[in-house]
């Protein structure tokens, strides 16, 4: 008996220390968010200290403004457009890959690389190849005779946005294949084996075994995609900055410029805090849907 | 001789004051450290500097002279991007992390001098009587309430340079002249990989700067942007990018991006400063090109630019002051004016030397010089260039006609003023 | 012979599409050895006609050493952090039965997800008010925030699947609870432990945000924040900034290489459970 509660206590000495590291680190900080968006903060009062109690006129001026509801919309845009089209483009790479092949699992490994180099580099990259004038994209296009004129990839506010998606799209794919090639390869074959006994073709095998049998990881690929893109920022700081005029801000990038560009640190907290809410949300779905195969 | 008294006065007195300042100016943890403070080691000064290409080379030089003609003293360096000044002179007052001296545009000196961002260094201008020989709108721009929170570095202006064997391939033997010419011009390359005109719409202070000569020729000036002119000045510059002549990355172009461009024959004409001739004549030296006046309107018009340096609020000044003061001496700022290509504030230099009236590119400049306005001074000056610079984003995007982003423009910039 | 036939045509298909998925790192690298002009040319070369290495000699001029530098010592230090809290956590989550256990998880799962920009104001004023703006102190606190969550979770996993005899057997033998950890379990959990130091490594080395906001002083910037201020002071000499861009990714290359098959599947292990 004694010896149990001595393990026990043991426990709370391993776990407790990233615990409160965490705590102070990341829920401290949430908690001061809040007080902060109630407040006024700007660089003067974080000299001297003592910021006056605004209420909830902060959040009342953002959505009186209308650079955030573009945010919104954008942020959302550019969600849905990342996370389908990398779902996509992964989930055909991961079926090519889960052919037998000799190079296969080395040429999938290599890929990844794309998602662990720092986004900087690789929002830079895209900035480059996007260049209307010397960016390889439009040469390619234009001698293949695919377009007539250059692309404002970058300097359209029409087509900005969708630019930054096809980075982030880049970005993600990797993620994607990886998690659904790990689903793939754990998918039992002998059901494969008496569905072609059976006469099934290869599409029919795809949408009535793969997909059914994927569900849930499929669901869970999609919902930290969704998770991961919808708090973007690297990117589109690096790409654009938010412009041409506000065309591709997003709400992480409002929040930045609230607090760093403006001083303006109470209306850049009400931001974060909504961006915190939607994601918060988002991610307790996530995490009903994953508790199922959760060793708890 | 004289100087090298003033010289020696000059440090004593900095001795002096830094050694009974650094006794209680510490922290009580420092005692241990006390020996380490007093006169062995040199001061350091940190300096901000958005010098870019040839100009940051021979700033840079300077710094060197500087800190090996004497041990009192050591001035480091630190790059912060131009549209990024400001930003990072609030961001660094709140974590102790500013530097001594930092080198603004000269429309930005009222306004941070109002902010409380800068030193004011009136006894020590005063004090060392030089003021006499400067220009007088470079030496304005450092001034904020009648006193002096900086002093003007470096002098410039816009022109147009234009590459002579592509006019001349397209038929042109003469840059244009009027605003007309220039589209006409302009429009000779539209079926071309070169692109005709060229200016920066970056936004940044860049943007106002290089729309200001447009504006002023239209007979319009920042205070009524909503005017028939003002809409003209604008109407014409979105009228040669809509129709092809003018690439829509302007938008997102600096000045540098621009020189680029050009000296890689792939823009035949552009508004650009006397800045960047150097650095043209490093990289292409085989290409023919010119400088001229900026096409007219109605008149004529430029803007005149330039770098002030000021001292930081709370910085080690004295110091600092010395090393600024040996950076504004006449030899040290002829040769670093001439190098990089600018001019000089100080008319004693111009006078004296011949080097501007005589050199290739730069004696375009000089009868530019002459009508180019000044934008402000103004504390407020900041808020109204980014007025400006939206209504040039929003009209070059298509987010809105030239005429309704000058009207909001034109509102946004009264109510700047008004308050 | 149609089998060998269709795995040839699948291999190259494979390398077919693995170069065109990676053709950004060769056009930077490729870029980063050509001439200004040559980089304007039209139509654009496929190989740098004209190899030049001055890019690289210019920004060396650039503090990049000392970047590079800086890049190394807060990512190292973070990763450290990361390990020293990470590990232990793992294995208590994994092996003691502790009240709130679930809710702990829970704490990391939810913090894994947080965006950078939601505690980026609050820590700045914190930090401020603490006296640690424009220190390393600052990034790799803030970094480690984005390890931690990840490497417990992945290291629990991983503890789940070692047997349990096994640290019996050592305590039968005498050892407490601890040392049966260090000398038993660690060993065996090393390849894990070096994944999700790298994976940590990796995210610190990638940050820009951290580094920018809370440091001010250059010398005390990383890699990132080096070439995002370098974007305005080389204007358009791709040549340059590409080079920048290859120094930079360098360290990121190299380890994956060495530790690709263990990442890989540490990464899909970590991220589904």
């Amino acid at each position: 008996m004694l010896k149990k509660l001595a393990s026990k206590w043991e426990g709370y000495m391993f776990v407790i220390p990233a615990v409160i590291y965490m705590l102070a680190l990341i829920g401290y900080p949430l908690i001061y968010n809040i007080i902060l968006s109630f407040q006024d903060i700007d660089l003067q009062a974080l000299n001297t200290g003592d910021g006056s109690f605004l209420g909830f006129s902060n959040y009342i001026d953002l959505i009186h403004d209308s650079v955030f509801w573009i945010s919104v919309k954008n942020t959302l845009l550019y969600t849905v457009g990342s996370v389908v089209f990398q779902f996509i483009i992964g989930f055909l790479l991961a079926l090519f890959f889960s052919m037998k092949f000799r190079l296969a699992s080395f040429l999938r490994g290599i890929m990844m690389v794309s998602w662990l180099i720092p986004l900087t580099i690789s929002a830079l990259l895209f900035r480059f190849m996007m260049g209307s004038e010397e960016g390889i994209f439009n040469q390619m296009l234009l001698s293949i005779g695919i377009i007539n004129d250059p692309l404002p990839w970058l300097t359209s506010p029409d087509m900005a946005l969708w630019s930054i998606v096809l980075a982030n799209i880049w970005v993600g794919i990797p993620f994607n294949m990886l998690l659904l090639s790990t689903g793939l390869s754990n998918l039992p074959e002998d059901i494969y084996e008496s569905a072609s006994l059976d006469g099934a073709s290869v599409i029919q095998k795809f949408f009535h075994i793969t997909v059914p049998l994927l569900r849930p990881v499929i669901l869970i690929v999609m919902m930290l995609g969704f998770i991961y893109t919808f708090k973007v920022f690297d990117l589109v700081f690096v790409m654009t900055g938010g412009g041409p005029v506000n065309s591709t801000e997003v709400l992480s990038t409002l929040s930045y410029r609230y607090s760093f560009d403006d001083f303006n640190f109470s209306m850049g907290a009400a931001t974060a805090n909504i961006l915190f809410v939607i994601l918060f949300v988002i991610s307790l779905i996530y995490l009903r849907m994953i508790k199922k195969d959760e060793v708890m | 001789m004289k100087k090298q008294v003033t010289w020696t006065l000059g440090f004593s007195l900095i001795f002096s004051l830094t050694a009974c300042g650094g006794g209680d100016g510490e922290g009580s943890d420092d005692v241990t450290q006390e020996e380490g403070t007093t006169n062995g080691e040199p001061e350091e000064v940190l300096i901000w500097d958005y010098f870019t290409g040839v100009g940051q080379e021979v700033f840079y030089e300077q710094v060197d002279e500087f800190n090996n003609s004497q041990d009192d003293i050591v001035v480091k360096t630190e790059y912060v991007p131009f549209d990024q000044i400001k930003q990072q002179l609030s961001v660094g007052s709140t974590g102790d992390a500013l530097p001594d001296i930092v080198n603004i545009d000269h429309v930005d000196n009222a306004a941070l001098a109002s902010q409380g961002v800068l030193a004011d260094i009136t006894d020590k201008v005063d004090e060392w009587g030089e003021t006499e020989h400067f220009l007088e709108g470079p030496l304005n721009s450092t001034m904020y309430e009648d006193s002096y929170y900086g002093l003007p570095y470096t002098s410039n202006t816009l022109g147009l340079f234009y590459n002579e064997d592509l006019l001349e391939e397209a038929g042109f033997s003469e840059p244009p002249e009027t605003w007309d010419e220039l589209e006409e011009v302009a429009a000779a390359f539209s079926n071309s990989d070169v692109n005709g005109f060229g200016i920066a719409g970056e936004r940044s202070e860049e943007s106002t700067f290089q729309f200001y000569p447009f504006l002023r020729s239209a007979g319009a000036d920042y205070d009524n942007l909503d005017s028939p002119q003002a809409v003209r000045a604008l109407d014409f510059l979105d009228g040669l990018l809509e129709n092809g002549h003018m690439s829509s990355d302007v938008i997102n172009t600096a000045q540098d991006g621009l020189t680029n461009q050009f000296t890689t024959e792939d823009l035949a004409m552009m508004v650009n400063g006397s800045w960047n001739i150097e650095r043209i004549k490093d990289d292409n030296p085989d290409m023919n090109w010119q400088v001229t006046e900026i096409p007219r309107d109605e008149e004529h018009a430029s803007v005149i630019g330039g770098a002030n340096l000021s001292i930081v609020e709370g910085a080690n000044e004295d110091p600092a002051w010395e090393f600024m003061k040996w950076l504004m001496d006449p030899e040290q700022l002829e040769s670093y004016a001439a190098d990089s290509g600018v001019f000089p504030p100080r008319q004693d230099i111009l006078d004296e030397s011949d080097f501007w009236e005589n050199d290739e590119y730069l004696s375009s400049f000089v009868p530019i010089m002459e009508y180019a306005d000044a934008r402000g001074p103004s504390p407020h000056w900041p808020d109204v260039s980014e007025a400006v610079q939206l209504a040039i984003q929003e009209s070059f995007t298509d987010s809105k006609s030239p005429e309704d982003a000058m009207n909001d423009a034109a509102e946004e910039v009264s109510h700047v003023i008004d308050d | 012979m149609k089998k060998r036939q269709k795995e040839w045509l699948l291999n190259i298909l494979g390398i077919f599409i693995v170069f065109v998925f990676l053709f950004p790192f060769f056009w930077m690298i490729v870029t980063s050895f050509k001439t200004q002009s040559e980089i304007f040319q039209i139509p654009p070369t496929f190989l740098p006609v004209d190899w030049q290495f001055e890019s690289y000699q210019e920004i060396m001029q650039n503090n990049i050493v000392q970047n590079f530098f800086n890049s190394l010592l807060i990512s190292s230090l973070t990763t450290l952090v990361v390990l020293l809290l990470s590990v232990p956590s793992a294995y208590g989550l994994a092996r003691f039965s502790i009240r709130g256990k679930e809710l702990f998880i829970l704490l990391f799962l939810v913090t894994q997800m947080l965006p950078a920009t939601v505690i980026l104001t609050p820590l700045f004023i914190l930090f401020n008010q603490m006296g640690i703006l424009n220190s390393y102190a600052g990034p790799i606190l803030a970094c480690a925030t984005l390890g931690i969550p990840f490497s417990v979770l992945i290291l629990r996993t991983f503890f789940l699947g070692i047997p349990r005899e096994l640290e019996d057997a050592a305590k039968i033998d005498g050892c407490n609870p601890l040392s049966a950890f260090v000398r038993i379990v660690m060993p065996l959990a090393m390849p894990s432990i070096i994944v999700c130091g790298a994976v940590s490594f990796f995210f610190t080395w990638g940050d820009l945000i951290f580094s920018i906001t809370f440091n001010r002083s250059q010398e005390l910037w990383p890699l990132t924040a080096g070439i995002y201020n370098a974007i305005g002071q080389y204007g358009i000499e791709w040549n340059s900034l590409m080079a920048f861009a290859t120094i930079s990714a360098l360290p990121v290359l190299i380890i994956f290489i060495l530790l690709q098959k263990r990442l890989v599947k540490g990464l899909a292990s970590g991220a589904v459970k």
